[in-house]
């Protein structure tokens, strides 16, 4: 049963995609308004500071609710805990369906922390089935999550739950493998593998019609899957992997196949990026990048090639000119891809950041008030230099 | 995977568009170019970081090899370079908002700035520039950038400044550290805080008010707003005029509340209602000081509390209209 109405989703997006046109002036406002009005039924998806606070307030309500519904129904038998948590989340889970109804709430923050809660409070429950079939390993309970995943990703597509389905779904497949000699070995592949071919499924998958309820989903999945697959096959990962599933010392050895690790970890974040390119993905753009950046920094580790300060110098001067070079040059439209501004803004992020660079280095060591009397205003600069 | 061809129809259906004009919107929509806008200004921003950071470093471990004079004119050059390029290629003044957003000379202006910190520091520490007068060393960056930040319209050299500002009374203001920055056991500070977020912000709000810069007042109250509050919190929660602390945070939340509902400012709405929240749960467990009530009405504050809030924000575009 999918939870939200598919039909308020579509009214979103027919109402950007108006506005949009309009500001292109292939629609007049006359249209615009019309549009409105027949797709006047939207959901409430309100800014992420509310999202944020309505997260907070949702995971309060539901957290002390339950110490008070305990008190009421809480009983010493064994099974009180597993059985009052169950109970709890699914009159949550009632609640929830009625409330995002009536509010037509869509990824509003309360929805999302009262989903999260309600998969939480299977937890006890889980907790005693594994006490009681004396179950040791912890992929054994992520198996009895999975299904609950999967039916919350079908009903709500909430992407975070997707990536929890995602990653309980790989972490029991590689407990699996590094049950056996052979799979331990080929680990790195397999997972690489099993991402790659989930990333093709989901790509060819989100081309539907009917994958639109899980959009938001599928934009959070699907360049996880794909870092994972570079991350399963990059060399460092693989040696430390490699060295902690063995309990080898703790500076890890050498691995076998180190040269097709290295040359995997320089080749990989190079075909990520004709993905993106050949996709038209901007997701999988920045998942290269990082790859890139990753395999970089890999590499630096184990030979230490550049020192910091050089690294730091000549890969921001590279990353500032090739970001310049490209802003300059898609200006006209290449490959796809455009500099056309984007509607998000998010200056007061900006405030954060630039406040965090012109911070006092050292504040608190003896903070006495007086005029003039502040420490040192620099970024990275200051009496201590 | 998107509802186009549906909408299309849906949109014919209704005679909105012509069966004409669907045909080339679809078209349109389905080779519109992926901008890469945000990405890329955010690669051309995190490049000038690490540069700056990198230079930084290179200076401090190179010192003796390079000299110091040599540096510190390399660097006081290319400073006044990024502020006379910012100067030829920047719009004129103007009272109202420049609409900069994105263009080169805004990251020149900012590169200027970082730099202007650096070469500032490095001339305090070999020469003792400012001798033992530190605060002026925060003061002249506080000044310069604020001057910069009107001049040029930067949000981003504006809150340099602020901060700057801040560290000369002795504050640190940065959001992310407005809490473990500070040392607000002491009284002094917590007095100096909710002075300079009061003094600052009121000047913010007051310039806005004359109509000089008014998309300004968000970042002054953002870094402002943050220390007032803390400052206030820690004065109720450490003070005996913990009357006069609750009265300031009521007045803040009001006016918080009240600027959210003018600018549809979500943050500053987020702001009053945390942390009038705090204030309004602290004065409640501390004034009632029982435990056996607490512990059967703990849960339900709580419980009751969470839902009305939710119950206030579902519902505060409603308080927006009334």
């Amino acid at each position: 049963m999918k939870v939200y109405n598919e039909t308020w989703l579509q009214n979103r997006y027919a109402i950007e995609l108006a506005k949009r046109l309009q500001e292109e002036a292939i629609l007049n406002s006359e249209q615009l308004e019309s549009i409105k009005k027949l797709h006047a039924a939207i959901p409430y998806s309100p800014n992420i500071f509310i999202k944020v606070l309505l997260f907070i307030f949702g995971c309060i309500g539901f957290g002390f609710g339950g110490s008070f519904f305990a008190i009421f129904l809480f009983g010493d038998t064994k099974w009180g805990l597993p059985l009052c948590s169950v109970f709890y989340g699914g009159i949550t889970l009632f609640g929830l369906i009625h409330l995002i109804r009536q509010r037509k709430l869509y990824f509003s923050g309360i929805d999302n922390a009262l989903l999260y809660c309600v998969l939480g409070s299977l937890m006890p429950l889980f907790m005693k089935i594994s006490e009681i079939n004396n179950f040791k390993e912890p992929w054994q309970l992520g198996t009895l999550y999975l299904p609950f995943l999967l039916l919350a990703v079908y009903s709500f597509g909430e992407p975070l739950v997707a990536l929890g389905l995602l990653f309980d779904f790989l972490f029991i497949i590689s407990s699996l493998l590094v049950k056996h000699p052979l799979g331990k070995t080929l680990l790195p592949f397999i997972l690489a593998g099993v991402a790659a071919i989930l990333f093709f499924l989901l790509h060819r998958f989100s081309k539907r019609r009917t994958a639109f309820y899980w959009h938001t989903a599928l934009e959070w999945v699907s360049p996880v899957v794909l870092f994972v697959a570079y991350l399963t096959i990059n060399y460092g990962f693989v040696r430390e992997a490699n060295a902690s599933l063995n309990n080898l010392p703790s500076s890890a050895p050498q691995i076998s196949f180190a040269g097709l690790f290295w040359g995997l970890t320089a080749i990989v974040p190079v075909i990520l990026l004709w993905l993106g390119i050949f996709l038209r993905n901007r997701s999988t753009l920045v998942v290269a990048l990082l790859a890139g950046l990753c395999s970089v920094l890999t590499h630096r580790y184990y030979y230490g090639f550049l020192p910091l300060e050089w690294g730091l110098l000549l890969g921001g001067l590279a990353l500032a000119s090739i970001a310049y070079a490209l802003l300059r040059s898609l200006k006209t439209p290449k490959l796809g891809f455009s500099v056309a501004p984007e509607t998000t803004k998010n200056t007061l992020l900006q405030t954060v950041v630039l406040s965090q660079l012109t911070k006092t280095p050292n504040p608190t060591v003896s903070q006495e008030v007086k005029m003039g009397g502040g420490d040192f205003g620099g970024g990275g600069a200051g009496d201590q230099y | 995977m998107n509802p186009l061809s549906e909408i299309l129809t849906q949109w014919q259906t209704h005679e909105i568009i012509s069966t004409a004009n669907a045909a080339p919107i679809k078209q349109a929509e389905n080779m519109r170019p992926v901008s890469l806008s945000s990405l890329l200004r955010n690669l051309l921003y995190l490049g000038l970081i690490l540069f700056t950071s990198g230079a930084g470093m290179l200076v401090y471990l190179h010192i003796d090899t390079i000299g110091h004079d040599a540096l510190i004119v390399a660097l006081a050059l290319l400073t006044l370079v990024c502020f006379y390029y910012t100067y030829r290629h920047s719009s004129p003044f103007s009272l109202s908002e420049v609409n900069s957003e994105g263009k080169f000379v805004d990251f020149v202006l900012l590169l200027g700035a970082l730099l202007f910190l650096l070469l500032e520091g490095y001339a305090q520490w070999r020469y003792s520039f400012f001798g033992t007068r530190y605060g002026l060393a925060a003061f002249v960056p506080a000044v310069v950038f604020l001057f910069f930040a009107y001049r040029f319209d930067h949000r981003g050299v504006l809150s340099m400044g602020l901060t700057a500002l801040a560290s000369w009374v002795g504050l640190s203001i940065t959001p992310l550290e407005v809490l473990t920055g500070n040392d607000f056991g002491n009284f002094q500070i917590i007095n100096t805080a909710i002075g300079f977020g009061g003094v600052v912000g009121t000047m913010g709000v007051g310039l806005a008010k004359g109509g000089i810069k008014v998309h300004f007042t968000d970042t002054y109250l953002l870094l402002t707003g943050n220390v007032l509050f803390v400052g206030a919190l820690a004065g109720l929660f450490t003070t005996d005029y913990w009357f006069l602390y609750a009265l300031l945070i009521a007045a803040g939340c009001g006016y918080f509340g009240w600027y959210a509902r003018q600018k549809h400012s979500f943050i500053f709405l987020l702001m009053a209602v945390m942390y009038g929240y705090i204030a309004f749960t602290y004065l409640l467990f501390s004034k009632i000081d029982n435990a056996d009530f607490w512990v059967a009405f703990g849960g339900f504050y709580f419980l009751a509390s969470a839902g009305g809030i939710v119950f206030f924000i579902l519902n505060y575009k409603k308080w927006l209209t009334h």
